[in-house]
């Protein structure tokens, strides 16, 4: 007899005498049961290490995310003014339609007015800071050591969505001297380019002296646009 | 109770002793060899749909969980209280001839690895491939665990027996 048929032998004989008995099926469930249990256990806590990695990196994500859905709505909704560089981009002359200006004496020395202006554009863009000059009717500036038209807040950045309107306080006060009288204004975009606007009533101020203005002196002032309901 | 379970229950009743029998080869001891299918039968329970579904082979699993169970009993093993002195144990007029008993302790004194591989090959016609990969290992290291096996049991026992061929 060779060794392998000894070994079958001898392995089938010792098994051959193992008791046969019922398979423990109560003890095997609770064995299992425990062990899912166990398994579950171990998911459990692998996901509660991860979890807040995860909610950390997502926090920051949907965050950052959130912000500029928000900023966007804001400009597109309300048009509102918001601290800080806009991150829309600057509007341009051919983004802006029925551009035109109103003013009317507020008293003996000054005009105020509006400066209104509809977009054009296909998405929001920036209005900028309402800078501009008065011209006469010759086209040149009505005193040339007239400095741009001081901006209140000039700061804010308001952001016109399309079709939507804005408007800006004009406001010129002084003592003008001169035949020509201002009848538009140069109104120059952050572009750099600039929009000639007819002022709808040519107003030449008296030329008087007083405490505030000497003969031929004038301020020009305009607040931020704001968008028009 | 679901539907796995219910399968689950089956393959138990109708393998049970036949793995039982495979984990006594591998082992030589009987409650070892319990326990070590009560664990491999747990693991599989717990994963059974995988195991069953994936795997295509609920017994080669509950196998191969018998065999790695075996090759780590070292952990639990030192926690067993030896011993001076065993008990009695009552001899049979059933029991093996003495032949097949030389060849069975020689078997036990084997490596488990070494063991295993010869039940596996001519206890359950094994061939060295399917061997290879219920162990876990080249088909080369079966052969020369084969070998080193047969040429150790063959000495012992000529060493007891010199009449062995």
């Amino acid at each position: 007899m060779d060794l392998e048929t000894a070994i079958r032998e001898a392995v089938t004989a010792r098994i051959a005498a193992v008791p046969s008995a019922p398979a423990p099926l109560r003890a095997l469930r609770l064995g299992v049961e425990r062990r899912r249990r166990h398994g579950r256990a171990l998911m459990a806590t692998a996901v509660l290490a991860v979890l807040p990695a995860v909610a950390v990196t997502y926090g920051f994500a949907t965050a950052a995310a959130d912000t500029r859905v928000k900023h966007a709505q804001a400009q597109a909704t309300a048009g509102g003014t918001s601290p800080g560089t806009a991150p829309a981009p600057s509007c341009t002359p051919d983004d802006l339609t029925n551009v035109h200006a109103t003013w009317a004496p507020v008293s003996d020395l000054v005009l105020s007015g509006t400066l209104e202006v509809t977009s054009a554009a296909p998405s929001p863009c920036a209005m900028g800071t309402p800078r501009f000059t008065l011209v006469n009717d010759g086209g040149s500036p009505i005193d040339p050591n007239l400095s741009p038209a001081d901006v209140l807040d000039a700061a804010a950045q308001t952001v016109i969505a399309p079709s939507q309107t804005a408007a800006a306080v004009i406001r010129w006060g002084g003592s003008y001297c001169g035949a020509h009288g201002p009848v538009a204004l140069k109104w120059t975009l952050p572009s750099g380019l600039s929009i000639t606007v007819a002022l709808s009533t040519a107003t030449t101020l008296q030329c008087v002296s007083s405490p505030y203005y000497e003969k031929g002196q004038s301020t020009t002032a305009a607040s931020q646009f704001v968008v028009v309901p | 109770m679901d539907d796995r379970d219910g399968d689950f229950d089956g393959f138990v009743r109708a393998r049970h002793h036949a793995l039982i029998r495979f984990a006594f080869a591998i082992t030589g001891d009987l409650p070892t060899a319990e326990d070590l299918v009560q664990n491999a039968l747990e693991r599989t329970g717990a994963r059974w749909n995988l195991v069953q579904f994936r795997q295509g082979n609920p017994e080669a699993y509950v196998r191969q969980a018998i065999v790695n169970g075996n090759r780590t009993r070292w952990r639990s093993r030192r926690r067993e209280h030896l011993v001076a002195d065993v008990p009695d144990v009552m001899a049979r007029e059933d029991d093996v001839p003495d032949r097949t008993d030389a060849v069975w302790q020689a078997l036990r004194r084997l490596p488990r690895r070494q063991r295993a591989v010869l039940v596996l090959r001519f206890c359950e016609d094994f061939s060295v491939h399917d061997t290879a990969d219920l162990l876990r290992c080249s088909e080369g290291t079966i052969k020369s665990q084969t070998s080193k096996a047969l040429a150790t049991l063959r000495a012992v026992l000529k060493a007891e027996e010199p009449t062995w061929t």
